[in-house]
């Protein structure tokens, strides 16, 4: 019975993880799907979002517009980002590599700087209403409640932008095929820098809910960013669901290995949960093959 | 002076790091992220081979750079046969999990706190103990590392290496398995980089899992990169680079708490400053202090000794079979994509030293057929026999081997070779290839060379480059750049020459040069198989046409006989 409940319990809890783990997988698999850039750098607009709020609370802003100031410098970065190193890289047929090792050097380089700025401390961001709630053997927070849903949320609000609107299908079109999408006519620059802006603007909304939950500290983009692809590359890249399929699965599996294994090896379940799909289906879990 | 040679050391040690990872990464094209995993592995196995079987640690370094490379190698076969991001991918997770398994596991490791007290070295009873004691040891190590990646990379399986960067297909269609050369220059590169990290355990008497994480692993790609890749000198330079910078802030004032956030933000930014400004680093890969001297090769140079040759051939076991015609026999293969049938039942024999051509409508599946035949494509049914041998699934690097070698209708020269160079890759079981023979029987090697060389000179002499033997691919013209795909088809020896539209593309005087040249390579015992449009060359050389469309054969015969069928002429020029 106390094991039943136990599972359960994990259970709940692996889903919340798993709902930012979805998110965070769409966020870096919409960039990743549509331009191929291996964007190492998503971890530092993590941090970046996190950091930003946190000052603007602890100048004593209330939460809503800080939220929405640190979101706008989210996507704003994102799309520097884009727009100043990888598309002059991309432009001068720069190798995937020579642009992967510039996105580690942004990584890198703006961690540092926040390390500079604002010290090794964590910091936890304060004013939202937590409470704790049960149900039955499951216990969980207003906190969580509030991530599942804007999670879910965000997630939906994204499928339906990229069903339905123009926007969204020009989108689809540049990641499945760039060199048609050319020839009708869409500008993939543009596309790109779109892109950029919504997957930077999703991963401010991650790194916010996050942070609600657990104090910040300038390394926490790091974790967030190996979240970001392991959940894509295990769902499969070029299927944005797979993203999704892969966070919940990431999460669940993270939450549930407790009840056999020390916590420590959390990470190392994660990792060898991605080794294995690789291993077995390279194209992930809901990937086509390519030919 | 203890600090000094403190930081000499330590510079030594990232030296041979970076290097071993340039091997890899430089070299082999292969982002590793998990260099620091490997170096702390290494450390690990050696302070636990000599701590509980009480060795000397001149066994615990060998141990520990074999069981690395060979856990390395097992475990990145997989992921080196996929794409480039899976590499990275994969490399990412291994270090991550390596990093959290080492905290993981206190009883072995000791956690985060790590194993005090790893045995000191010791020589034959010398006992090594200060740092100033240890410089000409670490010196030492590091001009060993150099000696052997020099001799890796100047040899022909760094050749080989050189050409996978630039062209894996092409490679592969000149009899070599990339993937064999991948695996094993990533296994040198861990096993170095665990050797390494057994030295720093002995030296420092200590290790832990922090020399093991994600980001000493990126600190090594980035002195690698600064340095340059595919230049082992450039690696000294980077590491020791940002080795310094940091020691030199350590005497800034007031610094001393932004020490690790400094370097951090330093050498990030000057990767993504390299990356976009000067991608090829700071010493790049073609550096030459002096200019050298271009060698040029007379014709004297190309007579090469038959006897010498024969010598050569027994060496590597090739058996000349007996006689059979037709050659090749193509029984019934088809290939579909997806629902289209790109190759349909096709059938075609290649008649000993005859020329045979396939022609047809653009799209009808000639390309396709030559994929199937050269083993870059399996076909879904049929079978291939090659002197009454089925080849039928013979991988593609194994096909020149066998006898069967093709050209590309793009060239793919190695435009950043030597036009000799682009010939020396192309010659088949090489000893130098392998590192083995290339330690253990470098004389072997040495003869190899020098026959190899006068062959190679001698098939330039044949297609008229041998003034151009010195020349970079890339500086000849396209009319030549097609001439040497010819040369270096020519120096696999095989029987069998299949070539992709070998004249397109030039102007009608070397039309004529490739003309000659072909017919003189079937009447020397060459069985040749082209692709052709133009069909004046079809005419003037063919003995046998295939006329494909649709993927099918349609018709057969000489070229006149063909030509007047006024329902073929339809077909291709579609009137």
């Amino acid at each position: 019975m106390e094991a039943v409940s136990l599972f359960l319990q994990l259970l709940v809890r692996g889903l919340i993880t798993g709902s930012l783990y979805a998110l965070l997988g769409v966020s870096w698999g919409i960039i990743y799907n549509t331009t191929r850039t291996f964007h190492f750098a998503h971890g530092f607009v993590y941090t970046l979002a996190s950091y930003l709020i946190l000052a603007l609370v602890g100048l004593s802003l209330p939460l809503i517009p800080s939220l929405l100031v640190g979101l706008t410098a989210a996507t704003m970065a994102g799309c520097a980002i884009e727009y100043f190193a990888y598309r002059p890289m991309r432009e001068q047929n720069a190798s995937q590599l020579s642009v992967f090792l510039t996105a580690m050097g942004i990584m890198i380089a703006g961690q540092s700087l926040i390390l500079l700025i604002f010290g090794p401390d964590s910091r936890p961001l304060e004013g939202f209403p937590e409470r704790v709630i049960s149900l039955g053997p499951v216990t969980f927070t207003t906190i969580d409640l509030f991530t599942v849903v804007l999670a879910w949320t965000v997630i939906a609000f994204l499928f339906h932008f990229l069903a339905r609107t123009k926007a969204g299908m020009m989108i689809r079109a540049v990641s499945s095929n760039p060199e048609k999408a050319t020839f009708i006519g869409i500008d993939s620059k543009k596309i790109y820098l779109l892109v950029f802006g919504i997957g930077s603007l999703l991963v401010g909304i991650a790194s916010f809910l996050a942070t609600l939950d657990r104090p910040a500290n300038p390394n926490i983009g790091l974790h967030a960013l190996l979240i970001s692809f392991i959940t894509v590359f295990l769902g499969g890249v070029g299927n944005l669901k797979g993203a999704v399929i892969g966070g919940l699965i990431l999460g669940v599996a993270e939450s549930l290995v407790i009840m056999v294994l020390p916590t420590e090896y959390k990470m190392i379940v994660t990792f060898f949960i991605l080794f294995l799909v690789i291993l077995i289906k390279p194209e992930g879990l809901m990937g086509k093959k390519s030919v | 002076m203890e600090y000094l040679s403190h930081t000499l050391n330590l510079t030594f040690i990232f030296v041979v790091l970076t290097v071993s990872l340039n091997l890899i990464l430089g070299y082999g094209g292969m982002a590793s992220m998990a260099h620091a995993a490997f170096f702390c592995i290494g450390g690990y196995v050696s302070t636990i081979v000599t701590m509980h079987f009480d060795w000397n640690f001149l066994a615990g370094v060998p141990i520990a750079v074999i069981a690395t490379a060979t856990f390395g190698g097992i475990l990145a076969a997989p992921f080196i046969r996929v794409q480039e991001e899976y590499l990275i991918l994969f490399t990412i997770a291994f270090q991550m999990v390596i990093f959290h398994l080492m905290l993981s596991l206190y009883n072995i490791t000791g956690g985060d706190s790590g194993i005090f007290g790893v045995p000191k070295p010791e020589f034959f009873g010398f006992q090594v103990e200060t740092p100033a004691h240890f410089l000409p040891f670490m010196a030492l190590f590091v001009i060993i590392v150099y000696w052997v990646c020099l001799k890796v990379t100047k040899s022909p399986f760094g050749r080989v290496l050189k050409g996978i960067r630039e062209d894996e297909r092409a490679v592969t269609s000149l009899g070599k398995n990339v993937m064999r050369f991948k695996v094993i220059i990533f296994m040198v590169g861990t096993g170095i980089a665990a050797g390494a990290g057994s030295i720093f355990a002995h030296y420092t008497q200590f290790i832990s899992p922090a020399i093991g994480s994600l980001d000493e692993s990126i600190l090594i790609i980035a002195m690698v990169v600064l340095g340059g890749t595919a230049n082992l000198w450039g690696s000294a330079v980077g590491a020791f680079l940002l080795i310094i910078i940091p020691e030199i802030l350590n005497f800034l004032p007031g610094a001393s708490g932004l020490i690790v956030p400094l370097r951090g933000f330093i050498y990030g930014a000057l990767l993504i400053l390299f990356m976009r400004f000067r991608p090829e680093g700071i010493i790049p890969e073609y550096f030459r202090l002096k200019r050298s001297k271009k060698k040029s090769f007379t014709k004297e140079d190309s007579l090469f000794d038959v006897n010498a040759e024969k010598d050569l051939r027994e060496l590597s076991g090739f058996k000349k079979d007996a006689d059979h015609d037709p050659i090749l026999e193509v029984k019934g293969i088809s290939k579909s994509f997806g629902g289209i049938k790109a190759v349909d039942n096709f059938f075609m024999s290649l008649g000993k030293s005859k020329i045979t051509a396939l022609v047809g409508p653009n799209g009808c599946g000639k390309t396709t057929a030559f994929n199937l035949v050269t083993g870059f494509l399996k076909p879904d049914n049929g079978q291939i026999y090659f002197q009454d041998k089925e080849i039928t699934n013979v991988p593609a690097h194994r096909m020149p081997h066998s006898g069967i070698a093709r050209s590309w209708q793009d060239v793919r020269v190695f435009q950043g070779m030597t036009v000799l160079d682009n010939l020396l890759l192309a010659s088949q079981n090489q000893s130098g290839e392998s590192l083995l023979k290339l330690f253990f029987m470098p004389w072997q090697v040495k003869k190899e060379e020098a026959v190899n060389l006068r062959k190679a000179l001698s098939y330039l002499e044949k297609v008229g480059l041998l003034e151009k033997a010195s020349e970079i691919a890339s500086s000849l013209s396209y009319a030549e750049q097609k001439l040497l795909a010819v040369a270096r088809l020519l120096t696999t020896e095989a029987e069998i020459l299949l070539l992709d539209e070998p004249s397109s593309g030039v102007d009608p005087n070397w039309v004529k040069q490739f003309m000659n040249i072909i017919k003189e390579l079937a009447k020397s015992g060459k069985t040749i198989c082209i692709v052709e449009h133009n069909l004046e060359v079809v005419r003037e050389i063919s003995d046998t046409v295939y006329f494909m469309a649709e993927g099918r054969k349609i018709a057969q015969g000489s070229a006149e006989e063909l030509m007047a069928d006024p329902k073929l002429a339809e077909i291709y020029f579609g009137i």
